[in-house]
């Protein structure tokens, strides 16, 4: 790993009650955040993916079994992300249109959905963070095509780099009920603020994913001496991330002129120091910025 | 801002060669690239990765036959690219590291940008942040490089139809690949894939593999390649490449065949970085195959402007490219340029391996006949410990056997050996010479002996024959 500037060890947000911080303190100590594992469906299509056997039926019959996933597929499928010349309606026309890559990262994003980006009590906080997260996901995707590196790789990189965020409130929850002390979500935002990407990196490093993916959400907010971000990754999620929050609250409206906010976001967002480190130009950006309303109605249809 | 002597656009190896020759002369030379690193895709998806992939599927493929079958070497097929090329990013690094010591030891000036001509002798460079800055230049070197040709008929997603530039970003190793083309990238990469056990399809709508080299050669290339998990469908144009959703693409040919394969790679020739360049400001225009003309120094029609390397077309290798870079600058600047590198090598890193020089034996009997020398492998005692007997050397000769026209080689080695042949022939050696020079033993350069006196040998019958 390369090492950053990181910030020095914060300790645990001094407004969380004493039995909390202890009780906190000791799982960040013992890495003890954990990702649910994979749902089986996820882990079926997995297999299917690295074999040369599997057949669209057997596919279509995986996404069946699991309502939530046979949904999303046929709203994916259906969405500007995917151009569709006509209205799909059949799950096997649906899951030949994505292909099976598509597939299994729509199962990745299912489960982080429902497993982890799921917290009754936070649950407007963390849908808001799973958008922001997949919307990263598929901007780092046309990141890493402008780029030519892996453009699987860098899904994951952007869906899961926030990933430590939920698991936190997750924990924060469990604890409020085994000390029975108020936590306020002034304290709650202060310790997810603090920890998510420490947490992140530690959880992800479970869930035998590409080992970068690990590495880019324990780093995502890290930056070198120079002002760079430690890594090509880190810098293209860091990017991916600005056109996503970009993308989900400016959003275009046809014949509408955009909002002075939005207008002074762009601007930001192409100011963005990672940019020069990524080396994209301003076609590059306009090309990633004319993805912002496919991008959204994607995220629309799975979120 | 006083103006530069030289303003060279690109920072590849035609580029690098331009900028230092130019300082080295006393000149005030500007190098602009779009790129943070010097080295073009030569060194980011070019020859340098590539060639590090090959170094592995060598070390791969020389254990197994080394070991002669004692020890089975089988890839894992979890087995990621990236951790073939685990040295990778240290080679590139150092690579670059190189570059950029040489460019400041020479006092390179260096702007990083998109560069385009505002007037004949002026470009505009904008930083990748947006700033701009114009240089004036009294002589202007493009050198901008080369991308993958994409056609119509083959979307390149870079996720299951991928090019040059995005093959080596594939996290696993696919288990089928379809090569589109027959040219050198394209039987490089399918060498290299097919000796990692991929199965490799090359598809090329001539009949044989690198038409450019002596069959006899490309053959041997063939025949490889069919040894290992490989073939190659001649004859065949792709009409369509589609991906089918679930996990291969199909590629349909012209004759209605269709080859399903996991991943393509389309490896359908280059295309020169010129369109950014504002040409046309400059008094410049590039030909049908979007080329830019130039004579042999490298001068275009603009008497100030050069081109060199990728963008003024075949053959489009690395060292042709910083040659034609360091002519350039020879003519600007008055400086006498040497005629002997007329004669260069071509080398083509298949598996395995083909170079040649001079002139090779169709064309030599084309003009006018030719005495041909062979050496097999085989022969060598060098070729049979190293366990690579599959290999041949050709030394062709002028119609009387005594001067050397050209030599081919196919086998380990061979860009290496080529060298030998090279300055046999700059030095103007008759075959003889080979044959009186002692070589080390055991080695493969033995095989310049060998076919000297093969060569030797058939003069000698050719004598006889015309004395009796």
């Amino acid at each position: 790993m390369i090492a950053a500037e990181r910030k020095p060890e914060m300790p645990v947000p001094a407004k969380l009650p004493s039995a909390v911080t202890e009780r906190f303190a000791a799982d960040l100590a013992a890495k003890s955040f954990e990702l649910p594992l994979l749902p089986d469906v996820a882990t079926q299509i997995l297999a299917a993916v690295r074999d040369p056997n599997a057949d669209l039926r057997t596919l279509a019959d995986l996404v069946r079994r699991d309502a939530a996933l046979t949904s999303h597929v046929l709203r994916l499928a259906n969405s500007a992300l995917y151009s569709p010349t006509v209205r799909i309606g059949s799950l096997q026309q649906a899951v030949s249109r994505l292909g099976l890559k598509a597939l299994f990262e729509i199962a990745v994003v299912i489960s982080c959905q429902t497993r982890v980006f799921s917290v009754p009590r936070y649950a407007e906080r963390v849908r808001g963070i799973f958008r922001r997260c997949l919307a990263s996901a598929f901007f780092a995707q046309e990141i890493a095509r402008q780029r030519r590196w892996n453009v699987e790789e860098a899904f994951l990189c952007g869906l899961l780099h926030e990933v430590g965020r939920p698991l936190i409130l997750s924990r924060m929850v469990e604890l409020h009920t085994a000390c029975g002390a108020p936590i306020s979500d002034e304290a709650v935002d202060a310790a997810a603020d603090a920890y998510h990407a420490k947490v992140a990196g530690d959880a992800l490093s479970a869930w035998a994913l590409p080992a970068k993916v690990a590495e880019t959400a324990s780093m995502h907010h890290d930056q070198l001496a120079d002002g760079t971000a430690p890594t090509k990754e880190v810098a293209m999620v860091q990017v991916a991330g600005a056109l996503a929050q970009l993308a989900l609250e400016h959003p275009i409206v046809e014949h509408k002129a955009p909002s002075a906010a939005a207008v002074a976001a762009e601007l930001a967002l192409r100011a963005h120091p990672a940019l020069a480190q990524l080396n994209l130009y301003v076609e590059e950006v306009d090309r990633l910025l004319a993805r912002r309303t496919s991008i959204r109605e994607a995220v629309e249809g799975v979120s | 801002m006083k103006p530069f002597d030289v303003v060279v656009l690109g920072a590849g190896p035609a580029g690098q060669k331009a900028a230092i020759c130019a300082q080295k002369a006393g000149a005030r030379a500007l190098l602009v690239d779009e790129e943070q690193r010097p080295g073009g895709a030569c060194v980011r998806h070019g020859t340098i990765p590539s060639k590090t992939l090959r170094e592995t599927a060598l070390a791969l493929t020389a254990f197994r036959r080394l070991s002669g079958g004692a020890v089975a070497v089988a890839l894992d097929s979890e087995v990621t690219l990236h951790s073939l090329m685990s040295r990778l990013d240290q080679v590139i690094s150092a690579h670059e590291t190189f570059i950029d010591e040489q460019l400041r030891r020479n006092q390179v000036e260096r702007w990083h940008g998109r560069a385009r001509f505002v007037s004949p002798h002026s470009v505009e460079v904008r930083g990748v942040d947006g700033t701009r800055r114009v240089a004036e230049g009294r002589f202007v070197v493009i050198a901008t490089g080369s991308r993958p040709r994409n056609p119509p008929e083959v979307q390149v997603d870079h996720e299951h139809v991928l090019d040059s530039d995005s093959i080596l970003s594939l996290t696993y190793l696919p288990k089928s690949l379809a090569v589109l083309g027959g040219g050198v990238i394209a039987c490089e990469y399918a060498s290299i894939f097919a000796s990692l056990g991929v199965e490799v399809t090359v598809i090329d709508r001539a009949p044989r593999p690198l038409g450019f080299l002596d069959p006899e050669l490309t053959d041997c290339f063939t025949r490889a390649l069919e040894e290992a998990v490989g073939r190659f469908v001649g004859g065949s144009k792709p009409t369509s490449v589609v991906f089918d959703g679930l996990s291969s693409v199909t590629t349909t040919l012209e004759n209605g065949v269709k080859i399903e394969t996991e991943k393509v790679l389309c490896a359908l020739g280059r295309v020169a970085n010129v369109e950014a360049l504002d040409l046309a400001v400059a008094g410049l225009s590039t030909n049908a195959r979007g080329l830019i003309e130039a004579d042999a120094h490298c001068r275009t029609k603009v008497p100030h402007i050069y081109a060199a390397g990728d963008v003024i077309g075949p053959p489009s290798l690395a060292s042709t490219s910083m040659e034609q870079g360091r002519r350039a600058i020879c003519d600007a600047l008055g400086l006498p340029s040497s005629t002997s590198a007329t004669l260069i090598p071509a080398g083509v890193y298949t598996i395995p391996e083909i170079a040649s020089v001079g002139i090779d034996e169709p064309e030599a009997r084309k003009k006018g006949g030719c005495v041909v020398g062979r050496a097999r492998f085989s022969e060598l005692a060098r070729a049979q410990i190293a366990a690579t007997p599959e290999g041949l050397l050709k030394l062709v000769t002028d119609a009387e056997g005594r001067r050397i026209l050209g030599v081919q080689v196919v086998g380990t080695g061979a860009a290496e050996l080529v060298h030998i042949g090279q300055v046999a022939i700059l030095a103007g050696w008759p075959v003889d010479e080979l044959v009186e020079q002692i070589f080390n033993f055991p080695t493969l350069a033995e095989a310049y002996r060998v076919a000297a006196l093969d060569v030797i040998k058939q003069r000698s019958r050719a004598l006889v024959a015309a004395a009796g």
